[in-house]
């Protein structure tokens, strides 16, 4: 009579992923045990990646710790720039012009699309759907040039500062933003066809990784993958910062609670945030870009705290002053922090396959987990 | 937001020492004694008044003789945020974890530690120094992101961590 696998005892088998592994998205380390094919434990192994960038801004004036920010969540740099701009502008009570406002917001959901439209490709090559990654990278590159052309850099942009945002939009943006909106709506309906669709996908991602509601809100979850779980959680809802609460959008939230769904919030989120920028262009007055700032800027004693929404989840930045020229101290709130913290108990006896699924669709960025 | 009911019904609960209210805005501002933390954050997650089911961010930083210990909370139910602050004394810098209110707080109290050194009692980890660093090497001597930490390269670059002789 064949023995049943409860059995069977095994030693167990560790087995190391990472830390230079394609599918773990950067520099983790996931110890994981197991007993066969099921993942007994897991043990993330972070700080590869530290630069002690918290440390870092302590010893510099406020504007020199922008372009430290693009260098957290790389796929979304703006975001950063904007989330640490505004915990300046809150410490040293700075008020921004409208009209860079509405181009702040403009340009950090132009980078939402962007950093989605990577998670898209690398979560398709994850579940092993390639053909998908190229097609993401091919519009994401489109993005790219329109984020170019508006600060001149790709990646790392270092463009929004306290106080507003250093150029206006460039001659014949507005028409290159519509070109790219219109190739890119029908190359989402395309992606669609390929992946939301396919068995194969489907298969690898429905039920997998389920996150109740109770659990992402107990997790501290945020972004996508709280939404996926059936809480409307928005920063940009909620505590609406810069002109988001004069803007009509909706936040898709699916109930689910799986890769699916994480999957499903990101590729509307791409939808609603063309929709934020092409009201942006209708809406934008004219009129100044940048404050006045003093050359040595030195706001008064106190702290700020600065909510915002980046593709990843909710990205905060502490900020506290004492009245010099560097502050006391800034913290960051990274999203993909907490979500990482998760895992231990999310793989708690998945398949081994599995495991990569369910770390992709957190779409963790090891730059702002290690910081 | 709390109805006026429930802040008054949070005073009576503790003496006027250990936790003090303010307004923030719309926000409540709780100053509370480094002991009464924990029956004060197990308080605000059950009463059904407040439900703070939801930790933000949890931080601290070094202004010298103690640590401010700064944790940020959510009401999903109300909409609604509580700041509440804390002190660590820098000579004996213990608190009570929150990771059995919250589980989400499991890292970042990992992080204080790691960065100040401080201490959080009931954390699945706590005492285990090489369990508990999360960003530092676990071997590492000394907490970094203390303003008097200062650090003693070793002359190889492979050792990592420094010596102090």
């Amino acid at each position: 009579m064949p023995l049943t696998s409860t059995e069977i005892s095994s030693p167990g088998m560790t087995i190391n992923m990472g830390p230079q592994h394609p599918s773990t998205h950067g520099v983790l380390r996931l110890l994981v045990e197991l007993d066969g094919e099921v993942v007994h434990s897991c043990r993330p192994v972070i700080g590869y990646l530290h630069r002690g960038l918290e440390k870092m801004f302590e010893a510099r004036p406020y504007r020199q710790c922008i372009p430290f920010t693009d260098r957290l969540d790389y796929l979304a740099s703006l975001n950063n720039n904007l989330a640490i701009s505004q915990a300046v502008e809150r410490v040293g009570n700075i008020t921004v012009p409208e009209r860079a406002q509405y181009i702040r917001v403009m340009l950090c959901e132009l980078n939402r699309i962007a950093s989605h439209l990577v998670f898209l490709g690398t979560y398709a090559t994850d579940i092993g759907a390639t053909t998908v990654f190229l097609y993401a990278f091919r519009d994401r590159e489109k993005v790219l040039d329109l984020l170019e052309m508006m600060t001149g850099a790709r990646l790392t942009y270092n463009w929004i500062r306290p106080g507003g945002v250093p150029t206006d939009l460039p001659e014949g943006f507005e028409k290159a933003v519509r070109s790219v909106f219109e190739e890119l709506k029908v190359s989402l309906d395309e992606n669609n066809r390929l992946l939301t669709g396919n068995r194969i996908f489907r298969v690898r991602t429905e039920g997998i990784g389920v996150i109740s509601k109770e659990q992402a809100i107990a997790w501290g979850a945020t972004g996508p993958v709280i939404r996926g779980s059936g809480v409307p959680y928005d920063i940009r809802k909620i505590a609406p910062y810069e002109v988001y609460d004069r803007l009509d959008f909706d936040v898709p939230v699916f109930d689910q609670g799986d890769c699916m769904a994480r999957y499903l919030v990101r590729i509307e989120e791409i939808r609603q945030s063309m929709r934020i920028v092409e009201q942006c262009f209708k809406d934008m007055p004219e009129g100044e870009i940048m404050t006045k700032m003093p050359k040595i800027f030195r706001p008064p004693v106190g702290q700020a705290y600065s909510r915002t929404e980046s593709p990843r989840g909710e990205l905060s930045f502490f900020m506290v002053s004492d009245g010099s020229l560097n502050p006391v101290r800034v913290h960051v709130r990274a999203p993909s922090f907490i979500h990482l913290s998760m895992l231990p108990e999310l793989l708690k006896g998945v398949k081994v396959a599995d495991v990569i699924a369910i770390l992709g669709s957190l779409d963790t960025v090891l730059g702002e987990v290690d910081r | 937001m709390p109805t006026p009911e429930a802040v008054s019904k949070l005073q009576q609960l503790f003496s006027e020492d250990q936790l003090k209210v303010d307004w923030a805005g719309k926000d409540l501002v709780l100053d509370v004694d480094c002991d009464s933390m924990k029956k004060l954050c197990l308080f605000l997650r059950r009463d059904p008044d407040f439900d703070y089911d939801f930790l933000v961010d949890l931080t601290s930083w070094d202004i010298g003789e103690s640590f401010p210990l700064w944790y940020r909370l959510y009401s999903m139910r109300f909409n609604h945020t509580v700041l509440i602050r804390t002190n660590v004394s820098r000579d004996n810098p213990i608190i009570a974890s929150v990771t059995d209110i919250w589980p989400g707080a499991d890292w970042l109290e990992r992080e204080c530690f790691d960065m100040y050194g401080i201490d959080f009692e009931g954390h699945p980890f706590q005492g285990d120094l090489a369990q508990m660093r999360i960003l530092m090497p676990k071997d590492w001597d000394g907490f970094p992101f203390r303003k008097d930490y200062e650090p003693v390269f070793s002359g190889d670059p492979l050792h990592g961590p420094q010596e102090r002789n």
